[in-house]
């Protein structure tokens, strides 16, 4: 029972709208939500303006202490006004071993302001620690071809990694009182012929370390059954280690039922990382399509970093994809 | 909070650069979709919505648009998730979800994924030494993935 990903039974009899229940090992998604949960989940858009859904059961995570007395419950109401805005509250709340785990709110909103300049985001409130876990908030403006958007988000650490099961992100380890804001723009453009450019830039302003800007271009082109793709940025921080610059370049041949696909990412690092400036991974990837649903493939791989002067790996692998309409 | 000078001015002009083009277009007159039962046709790749459906059509009381799959489309998803949940089981099982979402996982998404170099992925190929950098970078993403859950192999070193 524990490996198990999901197993569900959903129960929809109105398909657009009208309520819809879900049970089982299953993911919830809803305002400050984004869990597994083994439970119940009940979905009901009561008009095409406001809706509610509610779920509740057991956390699935990686279990530091028993289960006993774990638990997880929350819920989302939501109102469109028109088709100009939807704006949604949530809650959740989890028990550990009995006492209080995460309480945590959540506000969200979608924004229809002008003819396509769409805003959404959330800010979701910690009530254990008393403070704001985090705001993310983007702005997107789909054009013809082009599109432009942007990305507001900022993030205190001790209300955000409250909950955790893993040391790394510990204040110990991030910094006392550690957050990060994050402002990022981008605008993507379609070349025509497949081939379509884009650039982004992402500013990280940290209350406590040294800043980091984070910007470049990509490239991605389509004919038929090849694709490929190149990128260039260069991360340039305050600290040593956020001085490099990332180049990667990709392509893929499909040919019936193969797939080929070369993948390389390089890494320049400024200053020299336990005497290495130069890091790379170089991915060879051939993949066999059984039928719609399986697939099997062998990976191969070669990279050098810091840690490892001379890496090489294979891989081999079947996948299985659940198909919706099988 | 301090943030580089630059930040403010790229975003204020990307920003007032949105409201500038956004304004030009022509006010739609919606044609509403509904979600019957899955989509009608399969698609394969990334769909850009509004290559087959009018860019005046509407689903959820939107604009088809805001479904685009487009290259951003990684970062923004999760914020329609929880609100169109419908809309997404329409096209996605679950095990979609989970390919990259995982609780207790042994391959990474861009393991299992390797034959898709076009989707933005996180960690791609030898990834332990740079999470070192990235982890320290915006932990915020790794921790929507590894907060909770599928950690138990980061255990060998973080104690
Ligand atoms: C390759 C063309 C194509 C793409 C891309 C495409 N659709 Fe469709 N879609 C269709 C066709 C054809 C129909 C059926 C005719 C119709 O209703 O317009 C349809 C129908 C629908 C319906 C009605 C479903 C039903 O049960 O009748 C919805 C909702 C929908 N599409 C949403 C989307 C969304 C959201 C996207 C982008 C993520 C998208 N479509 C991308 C071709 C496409
Ligand atoms: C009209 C059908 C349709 C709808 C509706 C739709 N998707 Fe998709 N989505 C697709 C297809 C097709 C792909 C490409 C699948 C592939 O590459 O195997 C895709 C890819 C994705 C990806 C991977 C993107 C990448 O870069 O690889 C994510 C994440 C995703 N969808 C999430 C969602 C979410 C969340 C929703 C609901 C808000 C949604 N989708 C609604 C059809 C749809
Ligand atoms: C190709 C990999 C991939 C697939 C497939 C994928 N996601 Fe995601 N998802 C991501 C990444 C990467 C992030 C973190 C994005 C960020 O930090 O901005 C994320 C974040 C999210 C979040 C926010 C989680 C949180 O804790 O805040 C939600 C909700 C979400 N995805 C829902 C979905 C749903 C629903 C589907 C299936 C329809 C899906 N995703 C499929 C890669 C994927
Ligand atoms: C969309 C979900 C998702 C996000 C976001 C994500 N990871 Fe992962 N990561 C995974 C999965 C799934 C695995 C495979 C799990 C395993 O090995 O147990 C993995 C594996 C890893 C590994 C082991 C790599 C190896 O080569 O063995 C490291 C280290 C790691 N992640 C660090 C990070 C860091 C740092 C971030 C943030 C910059 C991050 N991850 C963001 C899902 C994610
Ligand atoms: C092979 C050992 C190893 C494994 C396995 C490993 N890490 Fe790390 N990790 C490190 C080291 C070493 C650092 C750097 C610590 C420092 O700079 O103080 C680090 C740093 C980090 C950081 C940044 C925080 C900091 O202290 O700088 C995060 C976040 C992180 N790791 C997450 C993960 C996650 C998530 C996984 C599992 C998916 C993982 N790590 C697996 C060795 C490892």
């Amino acid at each position: 029972m524990d490996e198990l990903t999901y197993a569900f039974l959903t129960y929809a009899p109105f398909k657009d709208y009208g309520p819809a229940f879900k049970i089982g090992r299953y993911y919830v998604f809803g305002g400050v939500a984004a869990d597994q949960i083994d439970g119940v989940q009940s979905s009901w858009d009561i008009t095409t303006a406001t809706g509610v859904s509610v779920f509740g059961g057991r956390p699935v995570e990686t279990e530091l202490d028993g289960k006993r007395g774990d638990y997880i419950y929350g819920g989302r109401v939501f109102q469109r006004i028109e088709k100009k805005a939807e704006v949604g509250a949530s809650f959740l709340k989890e028990d550990d071993d009995g006492g209080r785990y995460r309480e945590e709110f959540g506000l969200d909103v979608w924004l229809l302001p002008i003819k396509n300049l769409e805003l959404q985001g959330h800010s979701f409130w910690n009530n254990i620690t008393k403070g704001w876990m985090e705001h993310s908030y983007t702005f997107r403006v789909p054009l013809q071809r082009v599109v432009i958007s942007g990305l507001y988000a900022r993030s205190d650490y001790r209300n955000a990694f409250s909950a955790r099961t893993l040391s790394a992100f510990s204040p110990d380890l991030l910094g006392q009182g550690e957050g990060l804001t994050k402002i990022g723009a981008s605008v993507e453009v379609p070349l025509g012929g497949g081939v379509s450019a884009s650039i982004n830039y992402t500013g990280y302003g940290y209350r406590k370390s040294g800043d980091a800007r984070y910007y470049g271009g990509t490239a991605t082109a389509e004919w038929q059954s090849l694709s490929g793709g190149i990128s260039i940025h260069r991360m340039d921080g305050e600290v040593e280690r956020l001085r490099y610059l990332e180049l990667r370049a990709y392509v893929k041949k499909s040919f019936r039922r193969m797939t080929f696909v070369m993948d390389a990412i390089n890494l320049r690092y400024e200053l020299p990382i336990s005497g290495l400036k130069d890091a790379y991974s170089i991915n060879g990837t051939a993949t066999y399509k059984i039928n719609n649903s399986l697939s099997a493939g062998v990976d191969i791989g070669y990279s050098k970093n810091p840690d490892f002067t001379n890496n090489a790996m294979v891989l081999m692998k079947l996948v299985y994809n659940f198909r919706k309409d099988l | 909070m301090k943030t580089g000078r630059y930040e403010k001015y790229v975003f204020l002009m990307t920003f007032l650069s949105a409201l500038f083009f956004g304004n030009g277009i022509p006010e739609p007159h919606a044609e509403e979709l509904k979600i019957t039962g899955g989509h009608p046709i399969e698609l394969s790749g990334k769909p850009v919505c509004t290559e087959c459906h009018s860019s005046d059509t509407e689903v959820v009381m939107r604009p088809v648009a805001a479904f685009n799959h487009d290259s951003d489309w990684i970062a923004r998803h999760r914020f329609l998730a929880s609100k169109t949940a419908r809309l997404c089981d329409a096209c996605h099982h679950v095990s979609f979800c989970t390919s990259c979402h995982a609780y207790k996982e042994e391959l990474k998404p861009s393991d299992k994924h390797s034959d898709s170099p076009e989707r933005w992925l996180p960690h791609r190929g030898n990834y332990l030494f740079q999470h070192r950098i990235d982890g320290r970078l915006d932990p915020t993403s790794c921790f929507r993935c590894h907060g909770r859950q599928n950690n138990e192999v980061c255990r060998r070193c973080h104690k």
